[in-house]
């Protein structure tokens, strides 16, 4: 404890924003966009009512995937490099709370920029979309408070 | 007619002729061009997953090479939002990105100061 005192914890916390926004597209992918089928990636643009779009809006889909997967690889090395070099404090709540700020920070940026601003999609579409796309957004405040709290409780638990 | 259709292994045979006639297997099922091309769902795999798991011929029909397929890829090609859809894609990840290089680069000390 004494010695993870010394070390910064800027890299556990980027690895752990990094693996929380992939775990969290993994979850968003598989639940909302494959499972029940909302939240497609173009579907306010091109709504997946024929085949053809269908196939346009998987597309996109495994683009987000591949990306989600391009960050959970990023977290990984990042975590993997700091753990080699030793320069890693070994904290739970700051990790934790780190994976939790990366997917609650990912929720809030992505609702923002694609649900409310550019309209490319919304999480359910519909009559009730403004409903759930808030409810989206307050997950990403909720996600992200909850990874702050843990993460200074993470900071102070090593200095003490 | 054919989208109506429900096929289970047992009708094997009859989803094979549908096939063939949709233009995706060549006589004998040896030769498909499209579908034995180096990458794509080879067609016993196909007829295989359209027969045994009991999925309707539609979704058989949307495999690479079929023509919806094609449509598709034809749409995305030459859609003039496509760079756009894909821009607005990656921007939610740029910021996430961006928001982690900085906390690695101004990661406190964790109770020892900034200099460590």
């Amino acid at each position: 404890m004494a010695q993870d005192a010394r070390k910064k914890d800027g890299g556990l916390v980027a690895a752990g924003i990094l693996l929380g926004v992939g775990l969290g597209g993994f979850v968003d992918g598989i639940v909302f966009h494959q499972i029940l089928q909302w939240h497609n990636m173009l579907s306010s643009t091109l709504p997946p009512t024929n085949l053809r779009d269908m196939k346009v809006n998987m597309f996109f889909d495994g683009l987000f995937h591949a990306v989600t997967w391009v960050t959970t690889t990023m977290g990984l090395a990042v975590l993997w490099r700091g753990f080699r070099r030793d320069t890693l404090p070994r904290s739970t709540p700051i990790f934790v709370g780190a994976m939790s700020l990366g997917w609650g920070l990912f929720n809030f940026i992505e609702g923002l920029i694609d649900h409310q601003l550019f309209g490319i999609h919304h999480v359910r579409p519909g009559p009730t979309e403004l409903a759930w796309d808030i409810g989206f957004l307050v997950s990403g405040v909720l996600f992200g408070g909850l990874g702050w709290r843990l993460i200074r409780k993470g900071r102070a638990s090593l200095v003490a | 007619m054919i989208q109506k259709a429900r096929f289970t292994w047992i009708s094997m045979p009859r989803v094979y002729t549908r096939l063939r006639a949709s233009g995706f297997f060549s006589a004998g099922g040896r030769r498909a061009p499209p579908l034995q091309a180096p990458g794509r769902m080879p067609a016993t795999v196909a007829l295989v997953l359209a027969c045994l798991v009991g999925v309707r011929p539609t979704l058989a029909f949307a495999c690479p090479d079929c023509a919806v397929g094609r449509r598709a890829r034809t749409f995305i090609r030459e859609d003039p939002n496509t760079w756009a859809h894909l821009a607005l894609l990656l921007l939610p990840f740029l910021v996430v990105w961006l928001v982690a290089l900085w906390f690695h680069h101004r990661g406190r000390n964790a109770g020892i100061g900034k200099d460590g």
